[in-house]
């Protein structure tokens, strides 16, 4: 009897509170750790033949933060969906993560992890993996979680009357039920997770570079190099190549794949056909890598299992009501890392927070609520911007399948592009060009960036939620002879409201994110900055000038700003979260929900 | 005695105030009987079979099977379900050979025995199909050789016919009827539960009527008709009204 519970776990507030003040204290620990930056390592390249190894190390550093994401997603999912008193805090905790925006942890992150593993090579990769992973994580373990809750009920009965229990359980029974819903979102987490890196490839520590060879440092030095408008326009090419490519290899015939682990069982949904997959299934050398994989793989587990005498084996494979003693062991370990991580971030967080401010208060705090209603506007109107193209678009298009697909395709590689590698052209077009000035140009070009980091989470979510309206609803309207806009006002907008709210939030953490870069432009030598969170945010980290509303700040201010900043920040985004966007999400889903 | 149910209630703890769905059930079944338990929607017949397969236990009472307390799920049951419960991404010949592998049976015998059973509820052609793949009938057949597979001592089924439609619920309720007699097949008690009075009748040695709220056993009636059995005669006719006046009356 496993899946009794699943509304109150979103109502639960206590888990939020928490939740926030452990990760108010983790910042308080980042940013005290700041004014010890380790070494440094570096090397950059801006040269067109260095390319491909950049793209190489960058998918490098993808796959393993992906692999990691994909680890603890399963193992955190499955934790809290299997003990629903544990899921009262894990749930919240894992939204706070997805919401709030991830790289502004960055500069102080990167300082604690080279101060830990000194700044070579190694341990700035490792650093990058790392806090990759933290874009990518959290609304996969969600998904699992879900899918986990989703099984239905005779499944779990026909489960346990079978007796399939352990390992056979997690691989034909669990892990299937998770792939659709964990697919979709490792899309999602890989467009976070370039973002993400670009923005972990170079970074400002103190007051020193650092950068790791890959995609993200060449297009950020590209917008430093001798001729920034060409190497900006062959980094994004190059970063477009490699998305696209993971696209069409990779997401496309995964997602025909996965369409096998519904369970709706309707023929209509098993309709989409993908070539490449037949060609992974079927073809000589694919079938000849899979068998030499799978061989060698058995060969791997025969000679560890010979080892292991048939008593200790069968007790992984437990048969009792309770989990086996794997699974318990598993489950320990992971409570226990919680609570320890949660103790050592409380411990340190009260410590730093109280060293890194005392004494060391920024002039420059006091324009933090300035700063955070500034950004707010500038988000506001990117996505009000978003919805005035997407909706109509959307519109036109819902009754064309191949169009919107072709529209959810281009919507995930276009959120691939992190605002960094759009600089470039914003730039020229807005101030070099048009010379618009700086307050309008700077403004304008900043507002590009931001709707980059906006529109795409707001169609391709709209795009997801279209795709559910039901084919007999839209044949009763058209019987009736509805016309567009009625049939948008009480059937489209209704249908597709709960994903379009799931967009917004997704949306507003995509823009909080794209603020670091769109508020503090760095292009040809110059800084484009505005006022604002992201731009404060870049003082604190050292890598932007406090221009005319301070002096210079010592590295313990930049510390204690960005603590302050970061903090400030997060508590406005849960609390907006959780006041607005979570209310209407609840009433929409209740209310806008298919099922009579 | 295989199976015996001592004064069993269920009790299910909701939200609200708790809610008793069956009160004090009592109930024998031997070896090699049929047995249908009816009852109105509601009257917690499934929630019998569950307490029968261990799935969930009762909430004062016990469960008897070959007169030991059962504690737990009862891995010498196997259980048919209404909306077949097929996982969609195994074959039909996986989908088979998941409770044979849980019980340890090597791969290569778990595959011959998925065949047997496959072959004996007219699959043959399939094993490699996946359910999305099947109309409703063949999905059931598959449920009942996945059951029959771990060639159980008491087979449950639960509804097994009514998402069907008539006819194929017509054939396949006399291949499940062929299935009980063969002797060269380990089943041979079945309990299962059914709205369907005319089903009961057809297919059971014993019926058991559940009614009420919360449910109480109103009658257990001996059908002494011989198989097989004709649906016009009057004997049957007589046992299908008898039993609907008594469900009427609750």
């Amino acid at each position: 009897m496993a899946a009794e519970l699943t509304k109150d776990t979103q109502r639960n507030s206590a888990g939020y509170w928490v939740g926030l003040l452990l990760l108010l204290l983790a910042t308080a620990f980042l940013a005290g750790v700041l004014h010890h930056p380790g070494r440094h390592y570096s090397r950059v390249s801006s040269v067109i033949w260095q390319l491909p190894v950049d793209a190489a190390w960058s998918v490098m550093r993808m796959v393993s933060a992906y692999i990691l994401s994909l680890a603890f997603a399963l193992s955190v999912g499955i934790y809290a969906a299997s003990r629903p008193k544990s899921a009262r805090f894990i749930i919240p905790i894992l939204d706070i993560l997805q919401s709030v925006p991830i790289v502004t942890f960055f500069p102080a992150a990167l300082a604690v992890a080279i101060s830990l593993m000194g700044g070579g090579g190694f341990g700035l990769n490792v650093a990058a993996i790392i806090l990759v992973f933290t874009s990518q994580a959290w609304n996969m373990a969600f998904s699992v979680y879900e899918s986990l809750q989703a099984i239905p009920r005779d499944i779990h009965e026909c489960a346990e009357a079978l007796g399939i229990r352990g390992s056979q359980r997690l691989l034909t029974i669990t892990i299937p039920s998770c792939i659709p819903g964990l697919l979709y979102n490792s899309i999602v987490s890989w467009t976070a997770g370039w973002f993400a890196l670009t923005a972990c490839e170079i970074l400002t520590v103190g007051n020193k570079n650092v950068s790791l060879p890959g995609l993200g440092s060449f297009i950020a030095n590209a917008n430093n190099s001798q001729n920034p408008f060409v190497m900006g326009l062959i980094g994004v090419v190059a970063l477009l190549l490699v998305v696209v490519g993971i696209e069409i290899f990779i997401w496309r015939p995964l997602g025909v794949w996965a369409q096998r682990f519904r369970y709706e069982m309707t023929v209509s949904t098993m309709s989409r056909d993908s070539a490449l997959l037949r060609w992974y299934q079927q073809g000589r050398f694919p079938r000849f890598l899979s068998r030499v994989l799978v061989v060698s793989l058995n060969r791997m587990a025969n000679a560890v299992f010979s080892r292991v005498r048939g008593s200790s084996l069968r007790a992984i494979l437990p048969r009792r009501e309770s989990p086996g003693r794997a699974a318990k062991i598993w489950f320990t370990a992971i409570r226990v890392a919680f609570w320890l991580s949660a103790a050592a971030v409380t411990a340190g967080g009260i410590y730093y927070g109280i060293h890194t401010i005392q004494g060391h208060y920024p002039p420059l705090a006091r324009f933090i609520p300035l700063a955070i209603g500034e950004s707010f506007v500038r988000i506001m109107l990117a996505y009000l911007l978003s919805l005035a193209w997407t909706v109509p678009l959307v519109l036109w298009a819902y009754r064309k399948p191949r169009l919107l697909r072709g529209l959810s395709s281009i919507s995930q590689i276009l959120a691939s592009l992190p605002a960094i590698s759009l600089t470039f052209l914003v730039i020229n077009i807005f101030v070099i060009h048009l010379n618009l000035g700086h307050f309008w140009g700077v403004e304008i070009a900043g507002e590009i960036l931001l709707m980059n980091g906006v529109q795409w989470y707001v169609l391709f979510n709209m795009l997801g939620g279209l795709s559910r309206v039901p084919g007999d609803l839209i044949e009763a309207c058209d019987a009736m002879g509805m016309s567009r806009w009625k049939k948008f006002r009480y059937l489209l907008l209704p249908v597709i409201m709960p994903s379009l709210l799931t967009g917004t939030v997704t949306a507003f953490g995509g823009g909080w994110n794209t603020l670091i870069f769109s508020e503090a432009i760095q292009y040809a030598g110059h800084q484009y900055n505005v006022m604002g969170i992201g731009w404060l945010l870049n003082v604190a980290s050292g890598s932007a000038s406090p221009g005319r509303y301070s002096g210079p700040l010592t590295s313990q201010q930049q510390g204690a700003l960005l603590l302050l900043g970061v903090g400030a920040l997060m508590i406005f985004i849960v609390v907006v979260n959780r006041l607005v966007w979570r209310r209407l999400q609840s009433w929409a889903s209740d209310r806008f929900r298919i099922d009579y | 005695m295989l199976l015996k149910l001592d004064h069993v209630s269920k009790i299910y703890q909701t939200d609200g105030p708790p809610a008793t769905v069956l009160a004090d059930i009592s109930m024998d079944i031997k070896s090699n009987e049929f047995v249908c338990v009816v009852g109105p929607s509601g009257s917690g017949k499934s929630t019998t079979l569950r307490l029968i397969n261990g799935l969930m236990p009762p909430s004062s009472g016990s469960v008897y099977f070959k007169d030991r307390p059962m504690t737990g799920i009862n891995l010498q049951c196997a259980m048919v379900f209404q909306n077949f419960a097929l996982l969609p991404w195994l074959t039909v010949r996986q989908n088979i050979m998941l409770g044979l592998e849980a019980r340890n049976v090597l791969p290569v015998d778990a595959k011959k025995k998925a065949d047997l059973y496959i072959d004996k509820v007219g699959l043959d052609g399939f094993e490699n199909a996946y359910p999305r793949e099947l109309s409703g009938g063949m999905k059931q057949r598959v449920g009942l050789a996945r059951a029959l597979a771990i060639e159980p001592e008491l087979l449950l089924m639960d509804e097994p016919f009514s998402a069907l439609d008539p006819l194929t619920s017509i054939n396949l309720r006399e291949e499940l009827l062929d299935i009980w007699a063969d002797p060269n097949l380990a089943v041979s008690t079945v309990v299962m539960v059914t709205h369907n009075i005319e089903e009961a009748v057809e297919l059971a040695d014993r019926v058991v009527l559940i009614a009420g709220r919360p449910g109480r056993i109103v009658a257990d009636i001996d059908i002494a008709i011989p198989r097989p059995r004709n649906k016009n005669s009057d004997g049957f006719t007589r046992y299908v009204d008898s039993i609907f006046s008594l469900m009427a009356e609750c």
